[in-house]
């Protein structure tokens, strides 16, 4: 019996006492922070992870970098997806949760991940050239992150350690100008440790080119020009990029990397993939408008207005060679057959620019893994020109930088009326911008910096038959900078909303 | 009446030596099980050998020795002395006999009950062939008596109206007597049963259908790691049994708490093989979703989920409600416990029983779209004008599908009466069951099959298998285990339930239901802007599927010693293991032009895809308890539980999928030719617990108990892993002392208070852990770089328990003989240290905020219970019962914070989730009262939504929201009215909700929402210059015209307070002779409905739904009608 007895309290002790260790249970698929950071390897990956960020929805992925083409002249987004048509017909208000909520968390995302890596990067035992790249590619991309932000919000708050929420999170919006400051800083140092390019297993790293290329864009946003050309020449003398022979070919994934990319943001199936051949092909929910096509010129260098070879009865006919490669309309080869009304159901167009499938090849519409191409050599030229033009008028650098855009052998567009004065000049680098740039959502920031969106963007659109699909407003006094999600202002009542919201 | 029940206790005689031996073995095998307390065969000898002994005491000691449970009258025991005892080895009934006779005092054995009695109103058991033949000239009556649910009743006591002549019921419920004639009164008595009265006029043949009394005094209930007497328990329990589940089309065990005081149930939706019930015990605790909401189930003492315990296999259901109760559960146990039992064998033969129903489901409600193509693209116009745009329907479209009947070509389809049909459901059960004095047993089976009302596309089927042994093997060991195995074979769309109703309230009159002759699918050639493809729902019944098999065993040994009879060790282990595959696959599928039959497009995949899940989790665990018990001086009873439990929870998840599937006709993943892409984890929980109970009783009238846990969890950190849990209750049964010996009408009074603290561990694990998370790649150089890392969330390290502190007052009472009985409950129930995900501002690098304990909700409420059931007459039996529960949530400190998720916001003062949103004022007329408003854009126009500018800042934005109702209910209520006449019975169950809100939004809840349709009231019911009054603003497009007209506001808050008829039931009892000839000892046919009658204001969608979503995309609350037999052989 006492046996008994003793080996019931044995049994009991024996599991009271042997399985405490039973709770300590350690993660077995992520590392915890106290052990990461020690070598070249952890550091890679999370640098790695900060290119990832460009991926999210938020910034490169769904619908959301073709926003902005719906936001500018150039096309319609007809289902308000994140209040894009909102922002768009100026309807927007301080409550819109839409694209400036993509933007702000997007851009914080990228921030947040660059201001880890370069808060601890010292601490892991690694070589130091690569230490030093790795910290240049960092500092482009927090750089790329903010300069979004600031365009968009005018002063945001600037966050430059590891992400903490008590020293973070009730910061203050800091002013433009610091911001600017900061993103230049930023440029500067990541240009002088990026190398001009990487062997052909890196390659897709942000480079030296890439920093000045970005630089320029920074400077052009507040039309200093001088700073601009200073900057583009040095991109000019690094001699490694040249616009790409075949204008479609250069956004396709087999010309990945090519001579005209300066930065681009890169996807890969079927791991990392985006959703862009099915929003265009079968959604076209970000639709060209029947202003952009009617932007193109005819063959002749001349506008379809004043050009004898413009037949309204084939309106597409006879059209800059760039516009059957950037946009499908009815009655186009596409997808191996003939794109119809039904197909083209918003505006009776779709891009045809950063999609994988073509005239004969139908594409499968899922694990599209085209890059989206953010800066490219072509842009680097117009920049160039426009600045030079602003500076000092219609150079030959000026009329060199835009037909060989013109020149390009697909493109083949005679070269730019000799003699313009520097007005003319301006919107001929205007129109350039646009068409050449159609559908990467460039214009959106152009006609803000031009100012020319008080008008374009206070103009309806219309559809390939002339019908109309929404009138657009724009406040001068309030919508050229968007307003601060209003939720990041219930979490952070220090965050000052923008004036008239 | 007051009584002495004095507890049945295990019988204690030392084991011959020879058992020892085995004993140590088995004991040493056994260690892993399970015990129960339990009933021990009863021995039937006596040996009291004592002197000047009181009564009572001889008494306790019969209890003691025999197992039976004495009951008596306080009068005897105070009035009945002292005696010398010398029984050695006498059998039970002769002792009875010589000690009771000299009292003038007699007994009669009911069960496992001896019933003392005075002799002058005693109640004899007599064998039928020891009737009392008190007249020569007598006639003999004859008959069955049977209970409620036509169930024999033996033992039974009839005897004729004020005289001695009486017998009583034999093993099939048959009796016969003598009378002198055949006038007067037989009186049927039992205890338990109701008495009752049937005069004789003349009949010689008389049947009898007695009534249990409800809370009859030995009613026992289960507790935490054991039972205790209903009358002293001190916390707050609510309980369920089998009778009140019984032939109920109960499709998930979670339904059966419906109708159960304070507790709120809500079961959203009719899905096949998912239509559990949302349970919430005294409001809302925490704030979080899902498991940290979700009360603790236990099955035979044993974590489970209600989906895997067949409702026909419950016996029981605790509900443990107050701190009191539930802090012997700890750190689980936060929002109450429930524990169910599964049934045993009672009878000592075998019984077999079949129960079965079949019947029909139909939607208790779905949205009533326009399905006339030409007045929906009309009414699209229409939106597309009021909004400042253009037609973009053309007018000859419009008349061509006027001038044209329905065809596939010119379609008018309503889907929601296309898709959404009659959907049978039929469930089987059988049962063997029977108990020896030493052995109890059950075995059964059942099967469901459940078709979905979401015709071809969902269903769901259910095998179980249930066993459970218990045995005495000595007098001092038993064991007892069993095996509860399910199988259930789910189908569903392959997108799940919820884009397959998301697509479905898409659908629009012009897009064409069905095939074409050809048998292709078609396309559809109108379209509404927003789809830009058509994609069928039938597309998804035909071609696709998602099947999900999940298996679970639970499988559970214990075994009990008793060191001696005060001391019982009980040990008991279990595996819960379940596994689940989940295969989907979508084939590619062309829709095809109308006119000319060539293929358009591939709606879904254009690769095809399949998938397959792979799930397995095991729950182990070890339980030992040691008990000890002692009485002192018959006036104070101790009972001590200690224990020590050990928890092992692990899953494992695997899933692969590929593309490229080039037609339907193969579906393996083998056959997918690209893409492929795997991922997997596994996880492992622990708890390690320590526990224990003292329970203090002072003459059985002022009762105490403290329990307590201690927990470790592996969800903490290091110094945050352990909690301690304790709780004090106390009771008072006023109705014991003797100032109330007066007030006969009261039977039962009872006060009652508890306090106590409970935890709550439902976090994520690791949530301590400040993560760099794998799995953030990008491609360099063409090849995809899988190594990226990222740091995605903020991890709080100093994360401890969330501790609830729970007060509960109550009051219960039984008058009347029983008649009425009802409770009262007071409570206040504060949650301190909330964890919830913190949400940072997104400055800080976008990083998922952490878990952090922030929190304190206070949840303050009322409970009362009523229960009325009387007689009318002979065979006329009635019970009304209700209830009402009142909940006030009130979030009391949230740190200065505020988390605004969507519409909804939770925030000091307010209740967890309330509705946060805009105040509307009606309607603009003109444009006059526009320009002179503000608005909420620069688009406003007459027809529109006016909201009031509540900060007065002449802006309409976030500043002007307010709380506007709140997302659980304030009072819960329900009430139960029955009655039987002679075979029929009919029961129903009301179930009510009030004071809740929603906000239906989205697809067919709002109009044109990116394409999708719109109801049929927006013809008639909304705004345009003629119909100023309406009570919708003007048609616009939910998606273009958002802030407008479909902001968040209490324009579109829905009142969702509800009562509905869950439950009607109609059971009919075949005659005993039809039985007879059938070989069946009951039969019992029975009509149910379920959902029958439902009154609430809610419009867009059934009120009992997912009361925080913002679609109506949800699988639609179903109204069941069924019929069956539930046949004992």
């Amino acid at each position: 019996m006492k046996k008994i007895i003793y080996a019931i309290f044995g049994l009991f002790t024996a599991s009271i006492v042997g399985c405490s260790d039973m709770l300590d249970t350690q993660p077995t698929d992520f590392y915890s922070q106290d052990i990461y950071w020690k070598n070249e390897q952890q550091v890679l990956d999370a640098l790695t992870g900060c290119y990832q960020a460009l991926t999210h929805a938020e910034l490169y992925n769904a619908q959301t970098p073709f926003m902005f083409e719906a936001m500018s002249p150039n096309a319609f987004n007809y289902d308000n997806q994140r209040n894009a048509n909102d922002f768009a017909a100026g309807v927007h208000n301080a409550t819109t949760l839409g694209m400036n909520d993509a933007m702000w968390k997007g851009c914080y995302r990228g921030i947040g991940r660059c201001n880890m890596l370069l808060s601890n990067i010292d601490k892991a035992q690694m070589d130091e050239d690569l230490r030093a790249r790795v910290i240049g590619e960092a500092k482009f991309l927090r750089a790329f992150f903010y300069q979004r932000l600031n365009v968009l919000f005018h002063g945001v708050p600037l966050i430059l350690d590891e992400p903490n929420p008590d020293e973070h999170g009730n910061l203050p919006r800091s002013t433009y100008q610091q911001i600017r400051e900061q993103v230049l800083r930023d440029l500067d140092e990541a240009a002088t440790s990026l190398p001009t390019s990487y062997p052909k297993a890196e390659d897709g790293r942000a480079t030296k080119g890439a920093a000045w290329a970005l630089k320029a864009r920074v400077l052009l946003q507040d039309h200093d020009y001088q700073d601009v050309v200073s900057t583009i020449r040095q991109i000019l003398d690094l001699d490694r990029y040249d616009l790409y022979p075949n204008y479609n070919g250069l956004f396709r994934k087999v010309n990945e990397g090519n001579q005209e990319i300066v930065f681009d943001i890169r996807f890969k199936a079927p791991e990392l993939i985006n959703t862009y051949d099915i929003i265009m092909a079968q959604y076209s929910t970000q639709a060209p408008v029947q202003g952009l096509v009617d932007a193109y010129q005819m063959t002749d260098g001349l506008s379809i207005d004043e050009s004898p070879r413009y037949d309204p009865q084939k309106p597409y006919e006879n059209r800059d060679p760039r516009f059957k490669q950037s946009i499908v309309f009815i009655g186009a080869p596409w997808r191996n057959r003939t794109a119809t009304n039904a197909d083209l159901h918003q505006t009776g167009y779709t891009f045809r620019k950063f999609t994988e499938y073509n005239e004969t090849t139908a594409g499968t519409l899922t694990n599209s893994e085209t890059n989206y191409v953010e800066i490219r050599y072509a842009d680097v030229l117009l920049m160039y020109a426009e600045a030079l033009n602003e500076l000092s008028g219609p150079s030959s650098d000026v009329y060199g930088a835009i037909n060989s855009i013109r020149s390009r052998p697909t493109v083949d567009m005679p070269p730019l009326e000799e003699g313009l004065s520097k007005e003319e000049m301006r919107e001929a680098i205007r129109l350039e911008r646009r068409i050449e740039l159609a559908g990467e959502g460039s214009y959106f920031y152009d006609i803000r910096r031009w100012k020319t969106i008080e008008k374009e963007m206070n103009e309806p659109i219309y559809d390939y038959q002339g019908k109309l699909i929404q009138n657009r407003k724009f406040d001068a006094n309030r919508d050229y900078i968007w307003p601060i999600p209003y939720t990041e202002i219930d979490l952070n009542p220090a965050l000052e909303p923008n004036p008239n919201y | 009446m007051k009584n002495y029940v004095l507890p049945r206790k295990a019988c204690p005689f030392l084991a011959p030596k020879k058992y020892l031996l085995i004993m140590k073995l088995m004991m040493m095998f056994l260690l892993c099980m399970v015990a129960q307390l339990q009933a021990t065969s009863l021995a039937q000898t006596v040996t009291i050998e004592k002197k000047k002994v009181a009564f009572v005491d001889i008494l306790r000691e019969i209890k003691r020795q025999t197992g039976y449970t004495v009951i008596c009258n306080s009068e005897i025991v105070n009035n009945t002395g002292v005696t010398d005892v010398r029984l050695k080895n006498m059998p039970l009934e002769q002792a009875l006999d010589m000690l009771l006779t000299p009292k003038e005092l007699s007994y009669y054995m009911e069960g496992k009950s001896i019933v003392v009695k005075k002799q002058n109103n005693a109640r004899y058991i007599e064998k039928k062939d020891h009737i009392v033949q008190a007249n020569q000239q007598s006639r003999k009556i004859e008959g069955q008596v049977t209970d409620e649910n036509g169930l024999p009743l033996s033992g039974i006591s009839i005897h004729l109206k004020g005289t001695k002549t009486g017998t009583s019921t034999g093993e099939d419920g048959y009796y016969t007597m003598e009378v002198p004639s055949l006038s007067g009164t037989l009186v049927f008595s039992a205890v338990g049963f109701r008495q009752q009265e049937i005069p004789i006029q003349g009949k010689t043949s008389i049947n009898a259908t007695l009534v249990s009394t409800s809370g009859d005094l030995d009613e026992v209930v289960v507790v935490g790691y054991g039972t205790q007497r209903k009358v002293n328990i001190t916390g707050s329990i609510s309980v369920v049994d089998s009778e009140q589940l019984e032939n109920r089309p109960i499709t998930n065990a979670s339904q059966a708490l419906q109708g159960v005081q304070g507790v709120y149930v809500n079961q959203a939706g009719g899905r096949p093989g998912a239509d559990g019930a949302n349970i919430r015990i005294r409001g809302v605790g925490t704030i979080g979703g899902g498991g940290k909401l979700n009360p603790l189930v236990l099955v035979d003492g044993v974590e489970m989920q209600f989906r895997d315990v067949n409702p026909n296999d419950i016996e029981s259901i605790s509900v443990l409600k107050d701190a009191a109760s539930t802090a012997i559960y700890g750190s689980r146990a936060a929002n109450g416990v429930i524990l169910i039992t599964t049934k045993l064998g009672k009878q000592n033969r075998t019984i077999i029983d079949y129960n079965g129903y079949a019947g029909v489901q139909n939607v208790t409600y779905l949205p009533d779209p326009v399905d006339n193509s030409a007045t929906f693209m009309e009414l699209y116009n229409q939106a597309m004008v009021n909004q400042g745009g253009n037609p973009y329907y053309a007018d000859d479209l419009i008349q061509e599908f006027k001038n044209n009947p329905t065809s596939i070509l010119h379609p008018n389809t309503n889907w929601m009466k296309e898709l959404f049909k009659p959907a049978l459901i039929h469930e089987h059960n059988l049962r063997f069951s029977g108990a020896t004095p030493k052995t109890k047993y059950n075995l059964s089976g059942g099967f469901m099959n459940q078709d979905g009302v979401l015709k071809d596309m969902t269903g769901a089927k259910k095998y179980n298998i249930n066993i459970r042994v218990q045995t005495e093997v000595s007098d001092r060991f038993g064991i007892d285990g069993g095996v509860i195995a399910s199988r259930w074979d789910v189908e569903e769309p392959s997108e799940g339930i919820g884009t397959a109703m998301n697509r479905i309230m898409r659908m629009v009159p012009v897009q064409p239901y069905g095939k074409m002759e050809n048998g292709n699918w078609p396309d559809s050639w109108v379209l509404t802007p927003g789809q830009n493809s058509f994609q069928n729902p039938s597309v998804l019944a035909e071609e696709n599927y998602r099947k999900e098999g999940t298996n679970r065993i639970m499988a559970n040994l214990a075994a009990h010693f008793n060191f001696t009879e005060k001391i019982q060790y009980q040990a008991r282990g279990s595996i819960n293991y379940g596994n689940l595959l989940r295969k989907s696959f979508a084939p590619v599928v062309w829709l095809h032009d109308v006119r000319t039959g060539a293929p358009t497009r591939n709606p879904w995949s254009t690769t095809g895809y399949k998938s397959q899940r792979q799930e397995n989790d095991q729950r182990l665990n070890f339980t030992h308890t040691l008990r000890f018990e002692e009485n002192l001086n018959d006036l104070h009873n101790f009972s001590v539980l200690l224990g020590h439990s050990i928890e092992k929870f692990n899953t494992e998840n695997f899933e692969a999928q590929k593309t490229g599937y080039l037609d339907g006709d193969l579906d393996e993943l083998n056959a997918g030719t690209r893409d492929p892409s795997v991922s997997g984890t596994t996880t492992v929980d622990a708890l390690i617990s320590y526990f224990a109970r003292l329970q203090y009783a002072y003459k059985d009238r002022y009762l105490l108990e403290v329990n307590s846990r201690y927990d470790g969890s592996s969800r903490f950190a290091q110094g945050n892993k352990w909690g301690l849990f304790p709780s004090f209750s106390a009771g008072w049964r006023v109705s014991e002392e003797s100032f109330m010996s007066e007030v006969h009408w009261l039977d039962e009074l009872k006060i009652r208070g508890s306090w106590g603290q409970i935890g709550n561990q439902e976090i994520g694990r690791f949530q301590y852990v400040n993560a760099v998370a794998v799995g953030y790649g990008y491609p360099f150089g063409g090849v995809y770089n899988g190594g990226g890392t990222a740091v995605v969330q903020y991890r709080d390290p100093r994360l401890k328990w969330e501790t609830t502190t729970m007060w509960n007052v109550g009051l219960d009472w039984r008058l009347a003989e029983g008649k009425f009985t009802g409770e009262l409950e007071y409570f206040h129930k504060r949650t301190d240290d909330i964890l919830r995900d913190v949400t940072l501002p997104s400055q800080v690098g976008s990083l998922a905020g952490p878990v952090s304990n922030i929190a304190a909700v206070d949840n303050k409420g009322f409970e009362i219970g009523l229960n009325y059931n009387d007689r009318i007459g002979d065979h006329f039996n009635y019970t009304i019962g209700g209830h009402i529960s009142h909940v006030k949530n009130n979030v009391v400190d949230l740190k200065g914070e505020e988390i605004i998720s969507g519409a909804r916001i939770t925030t000091a003062g307010s209740p967890i989730d309330s509705w946060y949103v805009l105040q509307t004022d009606g309607l603009f007329q003109t444009d006059e009262e526009v320009a002179n408003y503000p608005t909420i854009t620069n688009r406003v126009g007459p027809g529109d939504i006016k909201y009031v500018d509540r900060n007065n800042d002449g802006v309409i934005d976030g500043n002007d929201r307010y709380i506007a109702g709140g997302t659980f209910p304030s009072y819960t209520y329900g009430f139960n009215i029955g009655f039987s006449y002679k075979s029929l019975s009919v029961s129903t169950m009301w179930q009510g909700v009030g004071d809740i809100f929603v906000r239906p939004n989205n697809n067919m809840a709002s109009p044109f929402n990116n394409g999708a349709g719109i109801t049929k009231e927006w013809l008639t019911d909304s705004w345009t210059p003629e119909n100023r009054n309406a009570r919708l603003p003007r048609v616009t497009a939910r998606n273009q015209y958002t802030a407008e007209n479909f902001s968040d506001s209490d324009f579109w808050l829905e009142n969702a307070s509800y009562l509905r008829l869950k439950n009607i039931q109609l059971n009919y009892s075949l005659s005993p002779t039809f039985n007879k000839r059938l070989g069946l000892s009951r039969a019992i046919v029975f009509i149910n409905a379920q959902n029958l009658l439902t009154f609430t204001g809610v419009k867009s969608f059934d009120p009992e739904r997912d009361i925080l979503a913002t679609n109506i995309d949800q699988y639609p609350s179903v109204k069941m009608m069924t019929m069956g037999l539930n046949l004992t052989f």
